[in-house]
């Protein structure tokens, strides 16, 4: 059919995406240079044998392309080699900081989703009145602000002042919040996620909110409401399911970057993800790391640009081959 | 020459005798300082066409969304004037949820775009069951079976696979077919239809036309036809009102109105229609000189005065009343001086 | 006498591509193989329904739309030899009046740089340019003083004035019109009317007017030419076409135009089914499936436009039946 020839050929060519990104990633990190020149060479007592003999056990003598495939093979078998700060296999560091971040971005995004749909529905319905002028100044607010300004203002109401919510870290170190770790995961989401939720509901609500102006002005709906349908079928039922076309985009996005935009959440929050390993990783030019890390970022983002264009084909019709 | 192969079941030969489905009088609908439609009043009997004419401000679109209550509350209201519907009673002033219970059950209405009436979403056969199971309350198969059905009855060719087809997927004509299908999915007793044929190519509108037709036939339904072609009118209408302006200003039967026409405007829009002249130079059509005007500043005195080659100076001073003229039937109404008793010169 | 525009054989052929890759899904002919004449002074009606590739062939004259196929001469001219300058300068030659005079009239500009455009393209000073705009506006029936109002000030009919306005500036000797009143309203419609018939007549200008109305083809225009799906089907003058339609498609197009009288409702049979895609056009006559008179021969080969009275041609296999007995063709057969 056509619908599963277009995936195949969308999977392809993400494929090709990854590839060619890998290849540059490659070129970029070997023209620094080789590495353990760099992170030996001011210490005392180096000589260029033991940099040498060094340089074989990671690899790194042979030639450009030799070394582009043997990695590339590598991580085919999800092997990102060692950390060289950590000393551990990066693959498992990816997976146990990844778990971190996903924790606190996709139910963001999910909660996030959910609060402007509500949004954005109760002011299009009532568009220009003063619920909808004051959800536009409100979500232009909130889209503008920078995400860790409203990180350490949350950090200063509820933390600071308030004490009820903790400020950094996925844990707490000692004693365990009603001595559940579920409990006290949770009690530890609750400010790095609110912040996220913030940031992405006003975006999301700004979209939302056009698109559904936008679609409740057209006949159709006219047409649904002049055949009966109650009110809250016609905008949740008729309305939505089209206003949604535009937002998928930016919601694809959302789930792509969502690694890419991390580092600072987790900075603010000290959370032990993938984006505060990110910037450890760059800051120490540990190279197993920052190149499995931007394979994982790449990975997302190609994966949730596939899912996207599926996402449309699902949701309008018009897409799929007649 | 076809009428034979339609079943007649309403047989009715005198609409005017009859109960009339719809009344309206007084509408008055106004958005901001526009004042749309401003004083309108006419009835639809069982089995009746009533063709509402007029130009791009008449007001006449507002009327039908002024009877199905579908006036966006944020643009305009219904100010003024009673609407009432034959088994339901006043429908002005009726909360949302009444009127939408009414609304695509007792009254069904046709759009004049359908390349954007129906959703782009939604198989077209969902959308007409969906009308059906919101108001008949059947289970979701037996909906889908109606929905065919209802293809079938408004002409679909192989309903059973339409009824799986996106709107994308048909053509215009068969996107209005499947509109109409929408609008008497419950057998309404009224239809309003909203220039249903503009936006078609001619053959389908002779098509479209001969269909509304046949199902008014079958259904006895009243109908409200919105049009700006004095054309269409003479195909399919009983009677008729025509609208300039937010007001009435004629309304008689098709055969009277078009035979001889009253009022100045009237006469000015059938005249301007072109037909077949002598060949030669300077062949030129009559034309209605000027444009409608604002509605938001209207001048006092006859609304069509501006434009009217017949003018004089009552015109400007009293706006003339909606009356049966001086001579002739009165059965009609018309709203001039010209026409008024003891006024004419 | 030759002809101002003469097409022979043009075609506008359109690759479709379809579903979210974009492949090529077949070739859509929207224009196949017509031949047309348009001379001086004379209004030439083209008229069919939606689809039917009128409004192609009308861009294709013009070379907005690059033809596949065929000649175009203009004037003595092969268009389709020229080159960018000569074109250009062709152009002055031949403008265009556009069918939504909301949308065909750039909001941004005043009235007078809309007209005044042409002036500035082929290089007249200012006051040449404000001199010719003050002309135009007054010759279609607007002031000089509308030339620094923008668009969104004038009623519909005034902008379509502004539209013709533009189209008449450097003389232009044909002017085609893509259903220039269908946007309008009726009374506004014959202000319109008049004002081309009137500037034809001022100007000796030729019209290729493309319509879906019969009654105002039958008023303005001095020949028509009926395409469907691509193709003529029937060229005449106004009198004979009205007179006695040799095409089964142009019957069906006028019986299904209304007429103004009431008596005469539902007098004649309106042909079913609709316009087939232009993707997979039927086999032999593309008319044949609506047909009421088709026979084999119409399902198995294109008839080819024959020519049956001085100026009338057909492309129908049994045309030569209906010249024979005209009032036979109004009656369908088997009913």
């Amino acid at each position: 059919m056509g619908t599963a020839r277009y995936i195949a050929r969308r999977l392809i060519f993400s494929a090709c995406l990854i590839l060619g990104v890998s290849v540059i990633l490659f070129a970029m990190i070997n023209a620094i240079g080789n590495p353990i020149e760099i992170l030996l060479a001011e210490r005392p007592g180096m000589t260029d044998e033991v940099i040498e003999s060094v340089s074989r056990y990671y690899g790194l003598d042979g030639s450009v392309t030799d070394r582009y495939f043997t990695w590339l093979w590598a991580i085919l078998r999800f092997d990102f080699g060692t950390s060289i700060i950590y000393n551990q296999p990066v693959s498992e560091m990816l997976v146990t900081y990844g778990l971190e971040t996903l924790k606190i971005q996709i139910p963001a995004i999910l909660i996030a989703l959910v609060v402007s749909v509500l949004i954005s529905v109760m002011a299009a319905t009532r568009q220009y009145s003063r619920l909808d002028f004051g959800v536009i100044a409100g979500a232009m607010l909130g889209h503008s602000l920078p995400g860790f300004f409203i990180g350490i203002l949350l950090i200063l109401v509820f933390s600071y002042w308030l004490g009820i919510l903790p400020s950094y870290g996925a844990y707490s170190t000692r004693n365990m919040l009603m001595n559940s770790t579920l409990i006290d995961g949770l009690w530890h989401m609750v400010l790095p996620v609110g912040m996220l939720v913030f940031f992405n509901t006003a975006t999301l609500t700004l979209l939302m909110r056009s698109s559904l102006v936008e679609v409740l002005r057209q006949d159709f709906i006219t047409a649904a409401r002049a055949s009966g349908l109650p009110e809250r079928r016609v905008v949740f039922g008729h309305a939505l399911r089209n206003a949604f076309i535009p937002v998928l985009t930016y919601l694809g996005i959302l789930f792509g970057v969502m690694l890419g935009t991390a580092p600072v959440t987790e900075t603010v929050f000290t959370w032990p993800g993938l984006g505060a390993l990110y910037i450890m990783a760059i800051q120490q030019l540990d190279y197993p790391l920052i190149m499995g890390e931007t394979m994982i970022i790449t990975f997302m983002l190609v994966g949730a640009t596939l899912l996207t264009d599926i996402a449309y084909v699902a949701i309008d019709p018009r897409i799929r081959l007649a | 020459m076809h009428e034979g192969s339609i079943p007649i079941v309403n047989a009715m030969s005198d609409p005017a005798a009859a109960v009339p489905v719809l009344e309206v009088s007084g509408l008055r609908t106004r958005f901001g300082p526009l004042r749309a439609v401003d004083g309108v009043s006419f009835a639809v009997a069982p089995g009746e066409t009533l063709c509402i004419v007029g130009e791009s401000g008449s007001g006449k679109s507002t009327v039908a969304l002024s009877i199905m209550g579908l006036i966006p509350p944020a643009a305009g209201r219904v100010e003024a004037g009673s609407i009432h519907l034959a088994g339901h009673g006043e429908l002005r002033g009726l909360a949302d949820a009444a009127m939408a219970a009414i609304r695509g059950r007792a009254m069904g209405m046709i759009f004049q775009e359908p390349m954007t009436s129906l959703n782009p979403v939604f198989k077209v056969g969902t959308q007409i069951a969906e009308v059906v199971r919101r108001h008949q309350g059947m289970s979701r198969a037996a909906a889908h079976d109606r929905a065919v059905e209802l293809l079938r009855l408004v002409g679909v060719p192989s309903p059973q696979m339409r009824a799986l087809d996106y709107p994308h997927q048909l053509s215009g004509g068969m996107r209005q077919r499947v509109m109409i299908a929408m609008a008497i999915a419950c057998d309404p007793m009224l239809i309003l239809a909203d220039e249903p044929t503009t936006a078609l190519d001619v053959t389908i509108q002779a098509q479209i036309l001969a269909l509304i037709e046949e199902l008014k036939q079958r259904l006895g339904s009243g109908i409200v036809f919105i049009t700006h072609d004095l054309r269409v009118v003479a195909q399919i209408a009983q009677t008729v009102c025509v609208m300039y302006a937010g007001v009435v200003v004629e309304s008689a039967t098709t055969r009277a109105l078009l035979r001889t026409p009253l009022h100045p405007y009237t006469s000015g829009l059938m005249a301007s229609i072109p037909a077949a002249q002598p060949r030669g130079t300077r062949r030129r059509l009559p034309v209605i000189a000027g444009t409608v005007p604002n509605l938001a500043k209207l001048p006092g005195g006859c609304r069509f005065r501006s434009r009217c080659p017949k003018a004089f100076d009552l015109c400007a001073e009293v706006e003339p009343p909606l009356a049966p003229p001086a001579k002739g039937d009165p059965d009609r109404l018309v709203r001039c001086w010209l026409h008024a008793d003891g006024v004419a010169a | 006498m030759t002809p101002l525009l003469d097409v022979a054989d043009l075609a506008v052929h359109f690759p479709v591509f379809r579903g979210p890759l974009r492949r090529k899904a077949g070739t859509v002919r929207a224009v196949d193989g017509v031949s047309l004449q348009v001379f001086r002074g004379e209004t030439l009606a083209l008229v069919g329904e939606s689809g039917c590739g009128k409004s192609t062939l009308a861009r294709a004259v013009l070379r907005l739309q690059e033809p596949s196929a065929g000649q175009l001469r203009f004037e003595g001219q092969d268009l389709l030899r020229l080159d960018r300058r000569a074109m250009k300068a062709a152009r002055r030659r031949m403008r265009m009046v556009f069918q939504d005079p909301h949308a065909s009239l750039n909001p941004r500009l005043r009235a007078g740089e809309i007209v005044g455009e042409a002036f500035d393209i082929h290089g007249c000073t200012r006051r040449e340019r404000d001199a010719g705009v003050a002309e135009l506006l007054t010759l279609v029936g607007l002031g000089p003083e509308h030339a620094a109002r923008f668009p969104h000030e004038f009623s519909g009919g005034q902008r379509q004035r502004i539209g013709i306005a533009r189209a008449l500036a450097l003389h232009p000797s044909l002017v085609v019109c893509d259903e220039p009143v269908s946007a309008l309203d009726v009374s506004v419609q014959a202000q319109i009317v008049n004002l081309l018939m009137e500037l034809q007549e001022r100007l000796g200008l030729s019209y290729l007017f493309i319509s879906h109305d019969l009654h105002l083809v039958e008023f303005i225009a001095d020949r028509v030419a009926v395409m469907y799906l691509g193709r003529i089907v029937e060229t005449a003058p106004i009198q004979s076409l009205y007179a006695a339609p040799l095409h089964p498609y142009t019957q069906a197009l006028l019986a299904a135009s209304p007429s103004i009288d009431p008596d005469r409702r539902h007098q004649h049979v309106v042909p079913d089914g609709e316009v087939p895609s232009p993707l997979s056009p039927p086999s032999g006559c593309a008319f044949h499936p609506r047909c009421p008179f088709a026979i084999a021969n119409c399902r198995a080969e294109m008839p080819p436009l024959l020519t049956l009275a001085p100026g009338h041609d057909v492309r129908c296999w049994r045309a030569g039946e209906w010249a024979a007995a005209p009032q036979r063709a109004a009656i369908p057969v088997g009913s």
